[in-house]
């Protein structure tokens, strides 16, 4: 005996086989390889399921089917509504728009860490140049020692002073620890700042401390020492900031989520913050680079007045990028619009 | 049948589509699972770029023999590793609907709170903040909050917007084969005769009892299939309205059931 179950069952079999063919399909090649044809078969299918769904649910009340149709439907539903850039087109969007607007938009915050890590370094450098005990704030004290004696013995041997062999390796390695000091910033938001707060000070207060090492060596290293930090370090310094500004964003939504409910207000600062943080690893990268193979070129190669031409050069770059770029074209992150509006709707 | 760890969202058709978020153990098996595959990925890489520093005479030739173009292999390795380890979760779980191998292996996947593939910033987000629920997990505070929030979110999960939930996946095939077999455990008896006027009311899950307990009733033990029986029988009896159940067996009762399609309660 046939149910009134099995009988659904065989009428469907064939299209809902066919549903799932096109389902894998678009699932590992993307629905842009699709045909007009194909593309109406899915769309005509998939409302077919849908309403299936709800008749298995409600009518014919089978959870074997209910639950193989969720699963079909669910997946087919990801498809037809998602909001999928191509990553090559995303990526270029992303540096020519969506990140530099982003930090237009939440300059204060960023300016607010800027702030924080410059405030913090030239503590630490007064701390130091006044009391060397200071310099055990940030670092261990053997190490302290070390640095110091090997500065003593060789004034011109400054950390940016890489070996040619080593500089890809240097490079690599400069660009991972500035990648954890980043996402450390970021994410330390979420201790309600404090995190983004200390890793700010903490890495301001030990730029303060090994800059006043080398300047307080005399004024003729003055030169040698700015062309040895500026040429990254006007990179570097601006990435720490706008990492510490996302980490602000986070604490804000955290403490401040002003109209909205907290859950919302932390889901749209964490967005933002999170297309700081990508965008910081881009300039890293080429932070890293610079610091592994352009500064620490020889003088006689780079001269120490060229670099310094450099770095402004690179800074004056940078800020260009980050004053226009993308300007006539500002549109938000689409899932953040949405997020904002809906919340939005549900308050008025 | 929907239960405390189901979520529903409605499709743009007005349809309820249901999640049943994943559980704690999974989840912990999944982290387990992930750790040492990156542990193992992290151990051949070392291995690999030892060797081949080895094949160069010793490991200080990676950094030294600039002419080998060795220093660039080591910069690589360090490359790997950075990506082994800060973009392991982001990565597979970015371009893999929401699964990392670990959480494949555990049928379990990242959704955004409607059920949707978590987009490429959720991902991110859940990502950054996983160092604060490492930190935290040291005093047990993320499990406390993944215990005690109503999805199951770690601190990750409630900053992007994300949930995990269970993959369920069946095939056609296996549905129509339980149907069939259900099908097939009701004869055409005394129960056709019966088919005048009346109906059960049934709730959900009772419905299920009976799905479930007609499709697998030709492989469970005879002793079990009895009491299972019995149990069942006397939980749809009383749901009859208007139909005489009185004379029928227990097993003609559970097929009459299941050959009309009972009200909802």
């Amino acid at each position: 005996m046939a149910s009134e179950l099995l009988k659904f069952l065989e009428s469907r079999e064939d299209s809902y086989l066919q549903l799932e063919r096109l389902i894998s399909q678009a699932e590992s090649g993307g629905l842009k390889k699709f045909d007009r044809n194909s593309l109406i078969e899915l769309g005509r299918l998939y409302r077919m399921a849908s309403a299936d769904l709800a008749r298995a649910r409600y009518v014919l009340r089978s959870p074997l089917l209910t639950h193989y149709l969720n699963e079909l439907v669910g997946r087919a539903h990801h498809l037809i509504h998602q909001r999928r850039t191509p990553v090559k087109l995303g990526l270029v969007r992303f540096f020519s728009r969506d990140f530099p607007s982003t930090v237009r938009r939440e300059i204060k915050p960023i300016m607010l860490a800027l702030a924080l890590l410059l405030g913090a370094s030239v503590l630490g450098g007064i701390s130091y140049t006044y009391d060397r005990e200071w310099g055990q704030l940030v670092m261990a004290q053997p190490e302290l020692r070390a640095y110091e004696k090997q500065l003593e013995d060789n004034p011109t041997a400054l950390a940016a002073d890489i070996d040619e062999n080593l500089m890809p390796v240097a490079s690599a390695f400069i660009i991972s620890n500035n990648i954890r000091a980043c996402i450390t910033a970021t994410a330390g938001g979420l201790l309600f700042g404090l995190g983004t707060l200390m890793a700010l000070v903490f890495n301001g207060f030990l730029l303060g401390v090994v800059g006043s090492m080398f300047l307080n060596k005399g004024p003729e290293y003055d030169l040698y020492f700015w062309a040895g930090v500026l040429p990254h370090g006007v990179l570097e310094i601006p990435a720490i900031a706008v990492a510490g500004g996302g980490g602000f964003l986070i604490a804000r939504g955290l403490l401040m989520p002003g109209k909205f409910s907290r859950g919302d207000a932390i889901r749209i600062e964490g967005r933002s913050a999170m297309i700081l943080l990508g965008g910081v690893m881009g300039i890293l990268v080429v932070a890293g680079l610079i610091e592994g193979f352009i500064t620490p070129l020889k003088p006689g190669i780079f001269p120490s007045w060229a670099k310094l031409i450099f770095s402004a050069i690179i800074l004056a770059a940078f800020a260009m990028y980050i004053i226009f770029a993308g300007r006539d074209d500002e549109i938000e992150d689409s899932e953040l619009v949405e997020l904002r509006t809906s919340t939005q709707i549900r308050l008025e | 049948m929907s239960t405390v760890d189901d979520i529903a969202v409605l499709t743009s058709e007005n349809v309820r589509l249901t999640y049943t978020l994943a559980n704690l153990g999974s989840r912990a098996l999944a982290f387990l699972a992930d750790t040492l595959i990156i542990a193992l990925i992290g151990l051949s890489l070392t291995f690999i770029f030892m060797s081949i520093g080895l094949s160069l005479g010793d490991i200080g030739a990676m950094f030294t023999g600039a002419e080998s173009g060795a220093p660039f292999l080591a910069a690589l390795f360090i490359v790997l590793m950075t990506i082994l380890y800060w973009g392991y979760y982001f990565l597979f779980e970015w371009m893999n609907y929401g699964q990392t191998p670990g959480k494949k292996l555990l049928g379990i996947r990242v959704a955004m709170a409607d059920g949707g593939t978590a987009d490429i910033v959720a991902c991110a987000v859940r990502n950054v903040i996983r160092l604060i629920d490492m930190l935290l997990a040291v005093f047990g505070i993320t499990i406390f909050i993944l215990i005690f929030t109503p999805k199951y979110q770690r601190l990750g999960d409630i900053v992007a917007g994300t949930v995990v939930v269970k993959l369920r996946r069946l095939s056609f095939s296996d549905v129509i084969l339980a149907v069939r077999s259900a099908d097939r455990a009701v004869e055409t008896t005394a129960v056709e005769n019966q088919s005048a006027g009346g109906n059960f009311r049934l709730s959900d899950a009772e419905m299920g009892l009976i799905e479930r307990f007609l499709t697998r009733k030709d492989s469970i033990p005879e002793d079990v299939k009895i009491r299972l029986t019995k149990d069942l029988a006397a939980r749809i009896r009383s749901k009859a309205y208007g139909i005489s159940v009185d004379d029928l067996s227990d097993d003609e009762l559970i097929q009459l059931a299941w050959s009309r399609t009972p009200k909802k309660t």
